[in-house]
């Protein structure tokens, strides 16, 4: 009995001593009044999720070893509690958990609250799976929802619980809640043995059951839902007449809740950004397997990792995926012998230049942790010489030709846009869009009109300083062409500046439009009209400058000579 | 009893009248309209007078309340062992034992979103209620108006009352052709079974919401209530929610009860109520309350700003102290956008004081491309002017220092992929929102609005554990 679920929480969270307390301080005894409606907010991954989960799970049984219910309750009473604890497991759940996401529609929210709180609740692996990864990352949670749905499953199967119920609708759901609440079970009359001076108080019933919680995750998604089910929802406990609390967990504040005609307010639980110590604590336990003599070394990387990253990451799965994903590169000279563990300022250089690059490719998850790891590995088996300056490109340069070739791992493994291929003049037909739909329509005469053969180029290029010239000088607006967007323009003025800039002529006039159609259908061009309007249709183009760019030096069309007001 | 139990009994019974779970101790300057509603209840019930009114007021007014409180008084007036009108189950046993000399059907607009489940749950709650004339199950109502209708117009004057409690009674007037309403109000009128139909609601304009042949019917009763107007009113409604009662640490006057028991137990009620005294006395918490009250006049604020302190009551500190309100205070008052935003990282700061900028130079919706251009002038005049390396250097990065400052790491040009990602986690959290409803065309030219104000991106900014001084400056800068 040495440890209490307080304490267990408190070790398995660093850092959220003091949200726990508070969530405990509301919970109170099993059978005590909560607030109606609590909403758990901050940004991602603060752990919000994680914590009440396992908050929950470890008060009220369904997971945690752990011992009783009331910590702070009578202590002579621990033996029945934990036999208590032990009955409670086969007992309906007296926690429903939610994630909106996946409820999407009132009804689903509902008939999913209905069967949580009508069946015990998840077994003791998910329990503890909570508590062992208190940071699921997204990834991970969806493995866990897929290991819990088919836990779930399974558990339909063996233990046969009560069936699926219907509950269309909010006022199904309020009398489904006063029925769940007022189902006696077995728990309550052992309460009732042992409380002989349960509380009674002011008007409450005397027979006052356990309360309930609702959980909901990701509450945003619950705005999409139907307008009042918030209200509902942060008044159950007046409507049921109830001990039920609500838990909205999301990450957007109140204020984007209210509904128009107002209604009752939750308590709000700010969850905070985690300290440095704090965040090297919860990093300092991903620490790869097999790698235990190599502690410090890990501690040593994940502070480096925190500094050089935390100012642009708040994110602690981010975060997590980095070390995760650098720590066997910064590793990996120790093993080879190259550079002793102790040469800190040597393995810094080494994994400087990884640094660099994982900064610029920052949240961008271009290949998963796995594929990662598979590269690095057969880089690692592999002859390192014959990779290493394969380069990256950018001004990483200077730093990456000292590195291994590794580093290749980080930069995306096809470069779409570089390897998009389209016919000759589909190109032009694309270049023309794009300039169709950046230039304005008042000045094609000066770039694209075929003056007389002989001072053309002359006049051409005058026209275009004059027009860069312009272009600087309304600068400093923000509503250039390049800035808003493409803008729709009529494919007859797309289709004079393509015969314009390409030299050659083209007798097909049909297959020109085919090229058109198709690249409509790769939606590089949008079509702005409707499609059951034939003629005077309008498009729009949907290519980013970068694309075009190297469209343009493919067919060594020079775009910048023709773009007006572009930098 | 040790001091635990009574700890533990007083924050139950505290924290129930903070959930409004149960009755505040005394009504506090709504004594005039209780008196009306509950004399139309008891005519209803005494004189088998049909009537009908409305409750208007804003939202914790104490509207229910009055409703739920004059019920309460008519049940123990009317003889039956009434604990919680919501409680049928309860009832149930000694239904058959106890005849009752009213019913009581709740309806509420959140709840009931249509006719056809409104009469539902009134066929439910009157089956409930063991009404032997009603029926014999449930299942013998069609859940159809007429048969309501027969059975309300068949009654006679001597048959039970039945009071009917609207709650948000405008979301009723919105149901299709009112028929509810009309029906309801036009069995009260016509006097053929006495009922009471109490609307609550918090619409000052409900009754405008009544169709012509509806309003028609209505009694055109209304009672207002209004938040407490006097500051002294406010203080002694919150004062009577945290001041314990005899009953709520059952304490009786029985001879059940044990002599020291009573003894602790009135003791410690004695302090407790002392504390609470001496709490309202208190500089700092009256200006936490006083606050509150400037602002907006609702219990429920305050009633919010006390789940936190009570539910830290324990066996180590049994009373409540001002220094836990000042905390919780402050904790409901902070504007959670800004906590929010103080865990930004510095790439999504820096947008949003580009974005300040844009807004500034009366840009009203912007889309990413101009955002990014804007944070790109910034970086690149901020690498003209050379101060990138020192304030790196002189903000010091720690243990990391090397790298971050030779490379400039710690504020650096992001590619545009990374600074969309942050773009869209700025929406993804809505302190952006799309300025139209259409989403064609790619992502970084969809207009957006911010939903800051330029203040509080400056309050973030000041606020922000680590920003570096270039980048305040430039926040700070104008136009």
């Amino acid at each position: 009995m040495a440890t209490s679920p307080r304490q267990l929480l408190h070790e398995a969270f660093p850092g959220r001593a003091k949200q726990i307390d508070q969530i405990l301080g509301f919970m109170g005894k099993p059978w005590a009044s909560t607030p109606p409606s609590l909403l758990i907010n901050g940004n991602s991954s603060l752990g919000k999720t994680a914590v009440v989960k396992a908050t929950l799970s470890a008060v009220l049984g369904g997971g945690s070893s752990s011992s009783s219910s009331s910590s702070d309750s009578i202590s002579s009473q621990i033996r029945s509690e934990q036999h208590l604890q032990d009955r409670r497991r086969r007992l309906p759940s007296r926690y429903a958990f939610l994630d909106c996401v996946e409820c999407h529609t009132p009804r689903l929210i509902f008939e999913h609250a209905i069967y949580q709180f009508r069946n015990p609740p998840p077994s003791q692996d998910k329990g503890s799976k909570a508590f062992s990864s208190t940071h699921t990352t997204t990834t991970g949670t969806s493995d866990n929802k897929a290991a819990a749905t088919v836990s779930r499953k399974r558990k339909r199967v063996a233990t046969s619980p009560l069936d699926w119920n219907k509950c269309e609708n909010v006022n199904e759901f309020v009398e489904w809640c006063r029925k769940i609440c007022d189902t006696k079970d077995e728990l309550d009359e052992v309460h009732e043995t042992h409380d002989n001076h349960r509380p009674v108080s002011g008007s409450i019933s005397k027979h006052q059951n356990e309360t309930r919680y609702l959980v909901l995750d990701r509450a945003e998604r619950l705005r999409d839902t139907a307008p009042t089910l918030i209200p509902v929802l942060m008044r159950l406990q007046e409507l049921t007449g109830r001990n039920i609390c609500v838990i909205l967990i999301t990450t957007i504040v109140w204020e984007k809740f209210r509904s128009k005609t107002g209604g009752y307010e939750p308590i709000v639980l700010n969850f905070p950004q985690y300290t440095k110590s704090e965040t090297v604590a919860i990093l300092g336990r991903d620490l790869p397997e097999g790698e235990e003599e190599n502690m410090d070394l890990y501690m040593r990387f994940v502070d480096l990792v925190y500094d050089v990253f935390q100012r642009n990451c708040k994110d602690l799965n981010e975060i997590r995926h980095l070390v995760a994903l650098l720590f066997p590169l910064y590793i990996k000279p120790v093993k080879e012998g190259k550079i002793q563990k102790h040469e800190g300022l040597k393995l810094h250089r080494h994994i400087q230049a990884y640094f660099v690059e994982a900064m610029d490719k920052l949240y961008l998850r271009e290949i998963s942790s796995t594929e990662w790891s598979d590269r690095t590995l057969s880089v690692a088996s592999g002859s390192l010489s014959g990779v290493s300056g394969s380069t990256i490109g950018g001004g990483a340069g200077g730093h990456v030709s000292g590195a291994p070739g590794g580093d290749r791992a980080l930069t995306t493994a096809l470069d779409v846009q570089n390897v998009f291929d389209l016919p000759y003049y589909t190109k032009f037909i694309l270049i023309a869009s794009f300039l169709a739909s950046y230039n304005p329509p008042r000045l094609d005469m000066r770039y694209f009109a075929k003056v007389s053969s002989t001072g053309s180029k002359m006049t051409k290029r005058s026209k275009v300083a004059a027009a860069k010239k312009h272009g600087h000088d309304s600068m400093g607006s923000k509503l250039r062409q390049q800035l808003l967007g493409p803008k729709p323009f009529p494919i007859e003025r797309m289709l004079a500046i393509f015969y314009s800039i390409l030299d050659e002529e083209v007798e097909e006039n049909v297959n020109v439009h085919t090229q058109i159609a198709s690249l409509v259908s790769l939606r590089m061009l949008q079509r702005v009209t409707p499609m059951d309007k034939l003629d005077s249709i309008k498009c729009k183009c949907n290519v980013s400058y970068e694309m075009i760019k190297t469209l343009a030096k493919s067919t060594r069309f020079e775009i910048d000579k023709y773009l007006y007001d572009f930098s | 009893m040790s001091v635990e139990d009574l700890v533990s009994l007083a924050k139950t019974a505290i924290s129930a009248r903070l959930a409004e779970r149960s009755l505040p101790v005394a009504l506090v300057g709504l004594e005039e309209q209780y008196k009306k509603v509950l004399g139309l209840m008891r005519r209803t019930i005494e004189t088998g007078e049909s009537n009908s009114c409305l409750i208007l007021g804003p939202r914790g007014t104490g509207k229910t309340m009055l409703v739920r409180q004059a019920l309460k008084d008519l049940e123990r007036q009317f003889g039956i062992s009434y604990q919680d009108e919501y409680d049928e189950e309860e009832d149930d046993m000694d239904v058959d034992v106890v005849r009752k000399d009213f019913m009581v059907v709740h309806l509420n607009g959140l709840v009931q979103t249509d006719d056809r489940m409104a009469l539902k749950e009134i066929m439910r709650q009157l089956s409930r209620e063991g009404e032997s004339e009603l029926g014999e199950s449930n299942t013998s109502f069609s859940d159809s108006l007429p048969s309501l209708l027969t059975f309300l117009k068949a009654g006679t004057k001597a048959q039970y009352p039945i009071i009917f409690i609207l709650d948000e009674f405008d979301l009723f007037a919105q149901h299709t052709k009112q028929s509810l309403l009309y029906n309801l109000f036009d069995v009260a009128q016509s006097a053929e079974w006495p009922i009471a139909v109490i609307g609550v609601t918090c619409r000052m304009d409900a009754l405008e919401l009544l169709e012509k042949r509806v309003k028609s019917r209505f009694s055109h009763r209304h009672y207002y209530t209004f938040p407490p107007g006097d500051y002294h009113d406010y203080i002694d409604i919150c004062k009577n929610t945290l001041l314990l009662t005899p009953a709520d640490l059952e304490i009786q006057t029985d001879v059940m009860m044990v002599g020291t028991d009573h003894r602790t137990a009135v003791a410690f009620m004695k302090e407790f109520n002392e504390r609470i005294k001496t709490l309202f006395e208190d500089g700092g918490f009256s200006k936490v309350v006083q606050r509150i009250f400037d602002l907006m006049k609702d219990v429920r604020a305050f009633y919010r700003l006390c789940f936190g302190p009570v539910a830290e009551l324990s066996k180590e500190s049994p009373y409540l102290r001002a220094s836990q309100f000042y905390e919780s205070g402050l904790q409901q008052r902070v504007d959670n956008k800004t906590e929010l935003l103080k865990g930004t990282s510095l790439l999504e700061l820096s947008l949003l004081i580009a974005i300040k900028h844009l807004v500034e130079r009366e840009v009203i919706s912007f889309n990413f491309e101009m955002v990014y251009d804007e944070y790109k002038d910034f970086m690149d005049m901020a690498v003209v002017r050379g101060t990138m390396a020192s304030s790196a250097s002189s903000l010091g990065m720690g243990s990391g220092g090397s790298i971050a400052s030779s490379d400039g790491v710690s504020l650096r040009l992001y590619k545009k992929a990374v600074a969309l990602k942050a773009f869209e986690h700025l929406v993804e959290a809505e302190l952006l929102r799309p300025a139209d409803s259409y989403s064609k065309g790619p992502k970084e030219y969809r207009m957006m609005r911010v939903m800051l104000d330029a203040s509080q991106i400056s309050d973030v900014v000041l606020k922000h554990r680590d920003c570096p001084t270039i980048v305040a400056r430039w926040a700070a800068r104008r136009g």
